[in-house]
């Protein structure tokens, strides 16, 4: 991830690489300092067909978008993208088939809806760097440049605030559930890009509110 | 899978949707269509929302808590996860109201035009918020007592005009000041600011121990810049920061300015009176010296909450579950001495005690159930126990019966067998006497122990009463003598000597006709329900009585326990005893025409009934 302050210089170095509008666009904005009920969060979360972007793929992207310190529902999207290769065993994950996946729409067009929706946004994820991961690896691909965008992580959050309460984390301890369990929030069927997408965007918002 | 990317099944909220009312009736297409519309914000406990609010929306708690409160802080609903309030809403019925997150809350908000599209297009959702919940508001807000005593401001409690001293005045003085003031502190303020409060303790351990001069300033003793609260703080609050800071004595402002100060005893005694802390405290008294303190302070509590607007159906259920709750102690103390029951049994309440109707003054009626299997020497027990527990009430303020209606007599404590021929008798015979014994047993309520054994034989009494029709006439005859105290040209009859010359006997000539008469009709119909609210619901239901007959009984039924209640009150501030003696005189004119309506619907349903029981009565 990058730090704060070699985020602008690399985004200065790759938007001239950037081969897509869009993401060119993405990465020449000025970068969103106001505080949190003035900034616009985008909460994405992918399904992958394997845990490392050399050896899988994307199979569907979910988000819900942030403003003013509420969840917007109406600019909720779910992608399921086609995928080139079999789906393998993490559909056991996923619930999703290779027919569910034949319907899906091709990367590229997901990926650009996203470009449109993370317009003067701050990314969140839970477990970031996993997600972060196959979306650079998928931008260079198609278009030549990472998504250099600011980024924040639920799970980094916690783990961090764990850290200074007890000094120890437990196995299992980070995962999305336990953690909403502890800011209080109802427990919610996981496994699917949208759902887990607004089930971290309500921890999000319980993190940060005073 | 049909998904449009840009309209996604966004199936966490649909399913939770699904779940609440009034969403459960709409349409599938519809509801995926809201879900989609619902912004989600998350508050903190304490957060509130009220009309001044830019934001217009229904309000679904997906999670935590909120309450809804009048614009005085009395509570009128508590919602929990899956309800959902629309605050501008609630606002015209009720001007001021305000909502509270008492948990951290996670809110789902469905926008204004999305909020009221739905209830133009689907009636059902309409009519869900038009007229259920507005209702149930403005009837909440009339009648709801303030049970929740923790949340009411402090500014009730507090006491105004402390004691203020200047910070040069001297140890000695301070000390004097206290004593004339009988206070246990004094807060220091120069030109109406706080600048410390010395209390008892710092004049002993600040001063005396230390050895230091009558003379020094209070100002060298005080704790400056001490903890303060604000006036509009919840007795919660005070309560939480006491306990929190380990103080017993906090000033209290108003806009910076000294209003006040509250100490630990002001909240003890605020929480005396608080129903549902009485119950709790008196289920951990060890004897009956420690229940009869708290039973003592009832008449005052009856007068505190009567005035705070609770209706006399809700006061007699708290004082009715306090008899049960010292009855239910004096059994676990008797057993703790005598050891376990030989056999199951029930410690049965009757007449108001069953009906949930008891008052003020009420005596004992109670009876024991045993079960089949005790042998005579079993029985032995529960003699013992009878004789415990009927003492143990008497010494807690519930006066030994006049009628021997208690375990203690033999007829009143015996095997399950033994009721059940004890009915048969009764029913089959019913002598004067037999129909006395009845109309105070056919209302019984398992208190203590096995309710199956009490349910056995309420069927059991049931069957053979509902049947019997000259029973139920004897029974009818019975009821009958008493009539409301109304005169030709709807005057009040009352007594014309005696000590209570000018008065009548509200109890007696009002509220038990109207019990009488819906018991006959309970027995007649197989009714188990014994209080006559719930007797009334069930005529209604059964179609034993008309809609308008019913109500009819049960506002008449309403208004003279109100008024029996409110008489009692103010005796009990006028520190007399309190009876079941009115004077119609000293009634407000609005009053005596309530209470002349309400003898005339008891006047009619006995006619209607006397007529029903013509034949048997011969």
């Amino acid at each position: 991830m990058s730090s704060a302050l070699t985020l602008p210089l690399q985004r200065a170095w790759w938007r001239r690489k950037a081969r897509h509008p869009l993401l060119a666009q993405r990465l020449a904005e000025p970068l969103p300092h106001l505080g949190f009920s003035q900034t616009r969060y985008v909460v994405i979360d992918l399904e992958t067909t394997a845990l490392e972007p050399d050896a899988g793929e994307i199979a569907s992207i979910g988000w819900v978008v942030i403003e003013q310190a509420a969840v917007q529902l109406s600019q909720a999207r779910h992608f399921h993208v086609a995928v080139q290769n079999e789906v393998g065993r993490s559909a056991v994950f996923h619930q999703l088939t290779d027919s569910d996946l034949e319907q899906g729409v091709a990367l590229s067009r997901a990926l650009e809806a996203l470009l449109e929706a993370i317009e003067h946004s701050v990314l969140v994820f839970h477990n970031a760097q996993l997600d972060m991961g196959f979306l650079n690896q998928a931008m260079k691909t198609l278009w030549g440049a990472p998504l250099l965008m600011p980024v924040r992580d639920t799970m980094a959050v916690e783990r961090k605030r764990l850290l200074q309460r007890s000094g120890a984390i437990r196995a299992g301890d980070l995962r999305l559930f336990q953690c909403r369990r502890r800011y209080g929030l109802p427990d919610v069927t996981l496994h699917d890009a949208l759902g887990d997408a607004l089930a971290t965007a309500e921890l999000w918002l319980a993190m940060n509110t005073p | 899978m049909v998904n449009d990317p840009n309209h996604p099944e966004i199936q966490a909220v649909a399913d939770f949707l699904r779940q609440c009312l009034p969403f459960n009736e709409i349409p599938e297409a519809a509801l995926q269509q809201t879900a989609r519309q619902i912004q989600i914000r998350y508050v903190r406990s304490g957060q509130r929302f009220n009309a001044r609010d830019r934001e217009y929306a229904l309000r679904i708690l997906r999670s935590g808590a909120v309450e809804i409160r009048s614009s005085q802080g009395q509570l009128l609903d508590k919602l929990g996860e899956g309800e959902s309030f629309n605050i501008h809403g609630l606002d015209l019925g009720e001007q001021g109201v305000y909502a509270q997150a008492i948990e951290d809350s996670l809110i789902y908000h469905l926008p204004r035009a999305q909020y009221e599209q739905l209830r133009a297009d689907l009636r059902d959702f309409d009519r869900h918020f038009h007229s259920q919940r507005s209702r149930r508001l403005r009837r909440a807000a009339r009648y709801q007592p303030n049970t929740n005593m923790m949340m009411l401001p402090i500014e009730g409690l507090i006491s105004r005009n402390p004691l203020a001293l200047s910070p040069e005045v001297n140890v000695q003085q301070a000390a004097g000041a206290m004593s004339d003031r009988r206070v246990s502190s004094v807060l220091i303020t120069e030109a109406g600011k706080l600048l410390g409060i010395v209390t008892d303790r710092d004049l002993r351990s600040r001063a005396m121990a230390r050895g230091l001069a009558l003379t020094t300033p209070v100002a060298e003793i005080m704790t400056a810049d001490p903890r303060t609260i604000d006036i509009n703080a919840s007795l919660f609050d005070a309560i939480l920061l006491m306990t929190q800071q380990g103080i017993h004595h906090l000033p209290v402002l108003d806009g910076g300015q000294v209003a006040g100060i509250i100490t630990s005893s002001d909240l003890m005694l605020a929480r005396r009176d608080d129903p549902v802390y009485l119950v709790q405290h008196l289920s951990r008294q060890q004897n009956n010296t420690g229940m009869r303190a708290i039973i003592d302070t009832l008449p005052s509590l009856q007068v505190e909450v009567i005035k705070g607007g609770m209706r006399a159906h809700q006061i007699s259920r708290v004082l009715t579950a306090i008899s049960d709750t010292v009855a239910c102690r004096l059994i676990e103390l008797a057993q703790a001495e005598l050891g376990p029951a030989p056999v199951p049994f029930c410690w049965l309440g009757f007449g108001s005690q069953a009906r949930g109707e008891q008052l003020i003054g009420a005596d004992q009626d109670n009876g024991l159930l045993i079960d089949d299997r005790a042998t005579e020497q079993d029985l032995e027990w529960f003699a013992e126990l009878a004789q415990r527990v009927c003492a143990g009430l008497d010494a807690c303020g519930y006066p030994f019966c006049n009628g021997k209606v208690m375990a203690t007599t033999d007829e009143w404590r015996q095997r399950l067998q033994g009721w059940r021929r004890t009915v048969d008798s009764w029913t089959r015979t019913p002598t004067p006497d037999a129909v006395m014994r009845v109309s105070i047993f056919f209302d019984l309520r398992a208190v203590y122990g096995d309710a199956g054994l009490c349910a056995k034989l309420q069927q059991h009494m049931l069957q053979r009463a509902g049947q019997n029709t000259i029973f139920l006439a004897a029974l009818a005859a019975n009821v009958l003598e008493q009539t409301p105290p109304l005169g030709i040209f709807r005057r009040f009859v009352v007594e014309r000597n005696g000590e209570h010359r000018d008065e009548f006997d509200i109890k007696k000539r009002g509220v038990m006709p109207i019990v009488d008469l819906v018991r006959i009709h309970a027995l007649a119909r197989g009714v188990a329900a014994v209080n006559t609210r719930q007797r009334l619901q069930a005529l209604m239901q059964k179609k034993a009585l008309t809609i308008a007959d019913g109500r009819n009984l049960q506002d008449a039924f309403d208004t003279i326990q109100q008024l029996r209640v409110e008489n009692q009150s103010q005796q009990i501030a006028a520190a007399q005893g309190a009876s079941n003696y009115l004077n119609p005189k000293d009634l407000p004119e609005l009053e005596r025409k309530h209470l002349k309506d309400a003898f005339t619907v008891v006047h009619d349903a006995q006619e209607s009934l006397r007529n029903h029981y013509r034949q048997g009565l011969g």
